[in-house]
């Protein structure tokens, strides 16, 4: 319905992105054709249309239509205005910024907003028709919101406060329902209106159910809001700085809120609404606006995010496996090559040799180890050679022992250093024997005790991987990002610092 | 993600399992039975460091251990 009687070309190429705004394609269409004469300008209209079209890729020409759309007139500027509710008392004007008063003729401006300040941070748009629960919604309004809040921390238990700014999307359904899209720097989420069995007003409670079957949950954010900013059609006269209060708890997958919009300049509460919400994703969104653009860039990106968690899933298994490699080597897998005691008060000082012990595992790894048991509050020293198949010296193993007590405010007290070992590779093959010398210290007794045993797994190399695992796996979760040529320069990076701080013997 | 990048991803998972076994039973970092110092020692009948400057040699059998030498060049104790 037009609101004027013969207007002029230009004014229907005004009425036709109006349409387009509304996103009546197929509407727009046959306006243009039926009342654009020149054909310069209904081939321009047109191409306006195609590209608008492309552009908002909305759905069927039938959905469109379901949304009857009767255009008004700006009082301030004049532009072509398009109101979907014949209800709505409020619309704004997406050319000057009026907010216009439209429940009585002569229609009214009763402010003037900056639209330019408040650009949608995301694909959302006025006139958007998407699909959600089997029924097509079009985007009828938003409201900017900012928002100071008390927002629960369930590690630390306790609430802290927040700043917030969000967008509310308001959707019109073609059975006259409202839907809801909020949208903040965290994503999106999508609200409907509920009934509850159990309301309540949010009054900065800690515990909330609003249904009889919930049990009380933790209000896990409540505060005020206040309007920044808003456009679109409204049943209803929103003003900036309108104030409002709320409070939320999730149950389940959803978030349940009771929301309460306060009266011009007073704490009295005006209107109370409840909300049921669930979060959505972009793609989600995208699919029910049908934006091929966007679902071809979210599953792009949920590709890749999938690649990455099956790589991180990886990492995390070799990790795993490297962390059972750690504790086996740890614990486990050697075995006992010889073992001599002798009682070190009688060893001659030209030592005492025992042996032979014959190794055969070239490369295999050994640990030697040096052990004494000696009185308390008392200290020797002890030393092994290794000798060769020759009984010359080739190697050469000492330790300091000492095992200490006593008494202090505390209590009793012990401190003990009775044993060392050592590793080596074995290199060549053959017979060996061991020669044992002492100083007794002030031990009067005490033995001396040789191990050897070999298959050894060196634990330190496990530990440095499972760290690099399970970090890897991690950034590839936490930043989304799979970076090999870091990680490979950080394990030759860690591989050269062990390499270079080995010795040459 | 890049075919590339899926594989030098790949390759990195492989090399931190196989890198760390490798090394592990491979014994990277630790040295041999022999130590060159103790070999040395060992065959001279008094080393230059040991003698007094009258000519007698101090040597006895702790004298190996005033090099501190120790076998392999990693950390010294445990695995």
């Amino acid at each position: 319905m037009s609101d004027s009687g013969p207007v002029s070309e230009e004014k229907i190429a005004q009425e036709v992105r109006s349409m387009i705004a509304m996103g009546q394609f197929d509407r727009a269409r046959v306006h243009a054709k039926q009342l654009v004469a020149d054909p310069t300008l209904r081939q321009s209209v047109l191409e306006e249309i195609e590209a608008a079209q492309n552009r908002m890729n909305v759905g069927s020409s039938s959905a469109s239509e379901s949304f009857s759309v009767e255009t008004l007139q700006c009082p301030s500027c004049r532009g072509s205005l398009s109101r979907a509710i014949s209800e709505s008392e409020t619309l704004t004007c997406p050319a000057c910024g009026a907010v216009i008063d439209i429940s009585k003729h002569p229609f009214s401006v009763l402010d003037q907003q900056k639209p330019t300040a408040y650009a949608p941070a995301s694909f959302i748009s006025l006139g958007m028709l998407g699909t959600f629960e089997n029924e097509t919604y079009q985007v009828i309004g938003r409201i900017c919101y900012s928002s100071s809040m008390q927002e629960w921390d369930t590690e630390d238990n306790q609430y802290y406060p927040e700043t917030w700014v969000y967008d509310t999307w308001i959707l019109l359904g073609e059975s006259k329902r409202y839907l809801y899209i909020s949208e903040d720097r965290e994503g999106y989420s999508l609200a409907k209106p509920f009934t509850p069995t159990s309301p309540a007003l949010p009054e900065g409670q800690s515990q909330l159910a609003l249904m009889t079957d919930h049990v009380p949950q933790r209000v896990i954010e409540y505060g005020t809001t206040s309007v920044t900013y808003f456009e679109g059609e409204f049943t209803w006269l929103p003003r900036v700085g309108e104030k409002g209060k709320f409070a939320e708890y999730r149950y389940g997958a959803y978030t349940y809120s009771t929301e309460a919009r306060l009266k011009k300049g007073a704490k009295e509460i005006a209107e109370v609404e409840f909300y049921e919400s669930r979060s959505i994703s972009k793609l989600e969104l995208a699919r029910a606006f049908d934006i091929k653009e966007i679902i071809l860039e979210e599953a792009a990106l949920a590709r890749k995010e999938g690649e990455l968690r099956r790589l991180s899933y990886l990492s995390y298994a070799v990790g795993g496996i490297l962390t059972l490699l750690f504790f086996g080597s740890c614990s486990v897998g050697s075995t006992a090559v010889a073992s001599y005691e002798v009682d070190f008060t009688r060893l001659p000082e030209s030592g005492l040799t025992k042996g032979p012990i014959e190794l055969s595992e070239e490369g295999s790894i050994y640990q030697l180890t040096l052990s004494t048991s000696i009185p308390d509050n008392s200290y020797s020293w002890g030393a092994i050679e290794l000798l060769d198949e020759k009984k010359a010296p080739i190697n050469a193993f000492e330790g300091d022992f000492w095992r200490e007590s006593g008494y202090d405010s505390d209590g009793r007290w012990s401190e003990s250093s009775v044993s060392t070992s050592h590793l080596f590779k074995l290199e060549t093959p053959g017979t060996y024997y061991v020669r044992f010398f002492s100083e007794k210290g002030t031990a009067s007794r005490g033995k001396l005790r040789f191990a050897l045993s070999e298959g050894i797994s060196l634990s330190r190399y496990y530990f440095i991987g499972l760290l690099g695992a399970f970090g890897f796996g991690f950034s590839m979760r936490k930043y989304k990002s799979a970076n090999p040529f870091y990680m490979l320069i950080g394990i030759f990076a860690i591989a050269g610092i062990i390499i270079s701080s080995m010795g040459d013997d | 993600m890049s075919l590339f990048t899926k594989l030098l991803a790949l390759m990195t998972i492989s090399c931190l399992l196989i890198l760390p076994y490798a090394a592990s039973r491979g014994g990277w970092g630790i040295g041999s039975e022999k130590n060159p110092i103790i070999l040395k020692g060992a065959s001279e009948s008094c080393p230059e460091y040991q003698r007094s400057l009258n000519g007698t040699c101090r040597r006895r059998i702790r004298s190996y251990y005033y090099g501190r030498s120790y076998v392999g060049g990693g950390p010294r104790y445990g695995k």
